[in-house]
C-alpha cells in the first residue's frame, strides 16, 4: 500500500492537468466505431452551432441566372464533411489525399501485409476523420462479415429478375426491398428522439454496406454465371476478399484490385448525383436503404456512373480500327480525327484538377505492376500520352488530364470481368462508403429537410428585366 | 493513506491516456513526414514547359504557329468582351487602354482593332520578343483596316509577374491562358499565378475589368481567385460565363471587377 502513494501522487498531479478529459472518457483507442462516433458527435455539433452563430449570415458566393438554368453548377449549397476536392492533390478523404491514404491506411492480407488499403479502414476514416489502426479496420471487417446475410425475400426477388433487367436496376430494386430490415424506419415509427437518429442510421448503414457485396454478387452470378451459388462469407477474410470470392474470382491480384477500386470510388464531395441524392432523400427521413437506392438510380444515369463503361467501349472500337500493334503516329491521327469530327476522347474530362487525377495514377501504377504487357493497357497508355500533346499542339487546352475512368475498365477486363454493363454496380458498392458515412453525419448534425427555392422563367424575367 | 479504489482506477486510466497521447504525438510526426514525402508534384516535363520562357521563344521562332489562338479564337473572345468594352466608353476619356497579358500570336488584337469604332490603345505584352515581332507585323499590316484611325498598338517585352506599368493604367486586362501557363511551373506555379493576377489588378484602373479565359474548371479557378484576394486583402467581384466546349474541354471566361465603386 505504501509504495502506491508516491506513484499515485505523481499520477494525480498529471491527472490534474488532464482531469477534464480523464473522467468518463471512453477508451480513446476503442475498436468500436459506434463508440468512437458517439464520443465525437457532441463536440462537433457544438462546434457547428457556434460557427453558425457567428458567421451564419455571411455570404459564401453568388447565384446567377445561368447557374439556375445550368444545373446549379458553381452554386455553393451543400455541406459534406467526408471529402473535399483539392485542385492540386485530387480528392481528399477527411483531408487525406489518395496517395496519403495509400501510405497511412491499414492494408489487407493476413496481418495487414497486403499491397492495397482496406476499404474498411477508409470507411473508418470517413466516419471519424481519424486514421484507423489495423485493429480498428479489422473490427469493421468483423462487423460487416457478421451482418452480411440477406433476408430470403430479397434473394427470391433477385433470382426472379429477368435476364434483360439491367444490373443497376436489379441492384437498386434489391436495396429498396432491403428496407424491410431498416432499424431507422422502425425506430422512427416508434417515436425515438431526434438526437438518437444517427445511431439507427449507423446501424442501417453498417448492415447495408455488409449486404451490398452479397446482393451485387447474386446479380452477377444470375446474369453471367448461370445462377451459380455465391458461396459463404469467410469470417476470417476482409470485405473485398469476400466480394471477389462471391463473384467467383480467386486471383489474389483481383482481390487487391477490388480493395483499391472500392476505396478510391467511395466518395467525391457532396454535389455529385449519387451523393447528393442520398443526402437529399435522407433529409426527408426516408430510411438509409431508400435514400441510397435513390442514389443508385442516379448513378445508373449515363452522365454519372457509366463513364468507365464508355471508355472501355471506345477503347475496344479503337483497337478494332487501328489494330493490335498501332504506332504512335497512327494513333495520333486517329485521335486527331476523332476530336476534329466533334467527338470527345472518353476518359478525358475537363480540367477539374491542376494535374493528373491520383485516382488515374494509382490505377495506372497498379496496371504497370501487374499487367504491363496487356495490349489494352498499352493502348490506354499511348492514348493518354498522345491526347494531351494533340490538345496542346492545337491549343485547345492547357489543363487536359485524363480522369479516373480511363483505366478501371481495362483493369477489370484483364482479370476476366468483361461484362461492361456490370461495372457501375461495382462503383455503386464503393460509393456506399461515402454516401452512408455522410448520411450518418447528416443525422448526427440534425441537418433539416433540403428544399431550395425554384422559379419559373416568367418570374425570373419579372425579377431581372428592366 | 488508504487510497479509494475508484481513484486508483482513475489514475490507471490517466496513465493509459497519457501514454496514448504520447503515442498519438509520435504518430502525428510520422504521419506528417509520410504526407510530406508522398505529395510530390508529378507534372510531365511537357506541361511544365508552358511556364518556361525558352519553350515559348522556340515555339514563336517557328512562324507556322502564326495566327494561333490558345483555347478560344479571337472572334469568339471579342464577342464575349464586346458588351463590357462598349459600356466602358462612357467611363473613359479619349480612348480605351487594353493590355493583352501574354499575347502570343493571338488574333484578338487584330480583331478588336478591326471592329472597335472607338479608339483603342492596345498593348501587347509577352516575355518572348518573337511573339511581339509577330504582333507588330500583324497590326502594322492592318493599317487602314483599323476601324478607328486613332486606334494603335504597342509592343512591350515584359514578365506578366512583374509588369512594367504604373498602377491604374488599363481599362481592360486580358489574360487568355496566361495564368494557366504560369501555373504549370513545377514548384512555384501557384505563386507565379498569384503574382500574375495581382499584377494584372495593380495595372488595372479602379473601374477596369480583368478578363481571364481558361479551361480550368470554374469552381477551381473561383476558389483560386478568392484565395488570392483573401491573402492580399483585396475586394474583387468574380463572374464567369461558359464560352465553348470543343474537343470535350470546356472553356470559361471570367470577369473580375472591383467591388467598391470608386
Amino acid at each position: 500500500m505504501a509504495f502506491l502513494r508516491p506513484v499515485t501522487n505523481r499520477v494525480l498531479q498529471l491527472n490534474k492537468v488532464l482531469s477534464p478529459l480523464s473522467v468518463g472518457v471512453r477508451s480513446v483507442s476503442s475498436t468500436n466505431l459506434k463508440d468512437v462516433l458517439a464520443n465525437q458527435i457532441p463536440a462537433v455539433q457544438k462546434d457547428v452551432v457556434e460557427f453558425r452563430k457567428e458567421y451564419g449570415s455571411c455570404k459564401v458566393g453568388e447565384v446567377t441566372l445561368d447557374m439556375m438554368y445550368g444545373g446549379m453548377r458553381g452554386i455553393r449549397g451543400l455541406v459534406t464533411e467526408t471529402s473535399v476536392l483539392d485542385p492540386e492533390e485530387g480528392i481528399r478523404f477527411r483531408g487525406y489525399s489518395i496517395p496519403e491514404c495509400q501510405k497511412l491506411l491499414p492494408r489487407g492480407g493476413k496481418k495487414g501485409d497486403g499491397e492495397q488499403m482496406l476499404p474498411e479502414g477508409l470507411f473508418w476514416l470517413l466516419c471519424t476523420s481519424e486514421i484507423p489502426t489495423q485493429e480498428q479496420a479489422n473490427s469493421v471487417t468483423k462487423e460487416w462479415n457478421e451482418r452480411a446475410a440477406l433476408p430470403n425475400h430479397v434473394i427470391t426477388m433477385l433470382n426472379n429478375f429477368p435476364a434483360n433487367l439491367h444490373p443497376m436496376s436489379q441492384f437498386s430494386a434489391a436495396i429498396t426491398a432491403l428496407n424491410s430490415e431498416s432499424k431507422f424506419a422502425k425506430a422512427y415509427h416508434d417515436g425515438v428522439k431526434k438526437g438518437s437518429y444517427w445511431e439507427y442510421v449507423y446501424e442501417d448503414s453498417m448492415d447495408m454496406i455488409a449486404k451490398l457485396p452479397t446482393v451485387a454478387s447474386i446479380i452477377y452470378r444470375n446474369l453471367y454465371r448461370d445462377g451459380t451459388s455465391v458461396g459463404a462469407i469467410d469470417m476470417d477474410k476482409d470485405w473485398s476478399w469476400n466480394f471477389a470470392s462471391m463473384l467467383g474470382y480467386d486471383n489474389p491480384d483481383f482481390t487487391e484490385l477490388m480493395r483499391l477500386y472500392l476505396a478510391i470510388h467511395s466518395d467525391h464531395e457532396g454535389g455529385n448525383v449519387s451523393a447528393h441524392t442520398t443526402h437529399l432523400v435522407g433529409s426527408a427521413l426516408s430510411d438509409p436503404y431508400l435514400a441510397f437506392a435513390a442514389g443508385m438510380n442516379g448513378l445508373a444515369g449515363p452522365l454519372h456512373g457509366l463513364a468507365n463503361q464508355e471508355v472501355l467501349i471506345w477503347l475496344t472500337k479503337v483497337q478494332k480500327e487501328v489494330g493490335k500493334d498501332v504506332t504512335e503516329s497512327q494513333l495520333r491521327d486517329f485521335v486527331w480525327n476523332t476530336l476534329k469530327s466533334g467527338q470527345v476522347v472518353p476518359g478525358y474530362g475537363h480540367a477539374v484538377l491542376r494535374k493528373t487525377d491520383p485516382r488515374y495514377t494509382c490505377q495506372r501504377e497498379f496496371a504497370q505492376k501487374k499487367l504491363p504487357n496487356d495490349p489494352m493497357f498499352k493502348l490506354v497508355s499511348m492514348i493518354y500520352s498522345v491526347t494531351p500533346d494533340i490538345l496542346m499542339e492545337q491549343g485547345k487546352a492547357k489543363n487536359p488530364w485524363p480522369n479516373v475512368d480511363a483505366h478501371s475498365g481495362v483493369l477489370l477486363q484483364y482479370y476476366g470481368m468483361t461484362e461492361m454493363n456490370y461495372y457501375t454496380v461495382l462503383f455503386g458498392v464503393s460509393r456506399a462508403l461515402g454516401c452512408l458515412s455522410s448520411l450518418i453525419w447528416d443525422r448526427a448534425l440534425g441537418l433539416p429537410l433540403e428544399r431550395p427555392k425554384s422559379f419559373d422563367t416568367k418570374g425570373l424575367k419579372k425579377m431581372l428585366c428592366k | 493513506m488508504l487510497i479509494p479504489v475508484s481513484r486508483c482506477l482513475r489514475t490507471v486510466k490517466a496513465l493509459e491516456y497519457a501514454k496514448q497521447m504520447k503515442a498519438n504525438k509520435q504518430n502525428e510526426v510520422t504521419k506528417r513526414a509520410v504526407i510530406a514525402s508522398v505529395n510530390t508534384r508529378s507534372l510531365t516535363n511537357k506541361w511544365s514547359d508552358l511556364s518556361s520562357k525558352l519553350f515559348w521563344e522556340k515555339r514563336y521562332a517557328n512562324s507556322m504557329h502564326a495566327d494561333f489562338d490558345w483555347l478560344v479564337d479571337g472572334d469568339t473572345i471579342v464577342s464575349h468582351i464586346w458588351q463590357e468594352i462598349q459600356s466602358m466608353k462612357h467611363i473613359s476619356k479619349s480612348h480605351l487602354d487594353i493590355l493583352d497579358l501574354g499575347c502570343g500570336f493571338s488574333n484578338v488584337s487584330k480583331r478588336l482593332l478591326q471592329l472597335s469604332d472607338e479608339p483603342i490603345h492596345y498593348v501587347c505584352l509577352d516575355f518572348a520578343s518573337e511573339a511581339l515581332a509577330f504582333q507588330k507585323q500583324s497590326l502594322t499590316s492592318l493599317g487602314l483596316g483599323c476601324n478607328h484611325r486613332n486606334s494603335f498598338g504597342s509592343f512591350i517585352v515584359g514578365d506578366c509577374r512583374h509588369l512594367p506599368f504604373k498602377k491604374n493604367t488599363f481599362d481592360v486586362v486580358l489574360d487568355k491562358g496566361t495564368t494557366d501557363s504560369v501555373m504549370k511551373h513545377k514548384t512555384d506555379g501557384l505563386k507565379f499565378a498569384e503574382s500574375t493576377v495581382i499584377e494584372g489588378l495593380r495595372a488595372l484602373k479602379h473601374s477596369g475589368i480583368l478578363v481571364q479565359i481558361t479551361d480550368e474548371e470554374p469552381d477551381c479557378r473561383s476558389l483560386f481567385l478568392e484565395s488570392v484576394f483573401r491573402n492580399n486583402g483585396m475586394q474583387f467581384d468574380i463572374k464567369y460565363r461558359f464560352v465553348c466546349d470543343d474537343f470535350g474541354i470546356e472553356k470559361n471566361i471570367f470577369f473580375i471587377r472591383n467591388k467598391k465603386p470608386s
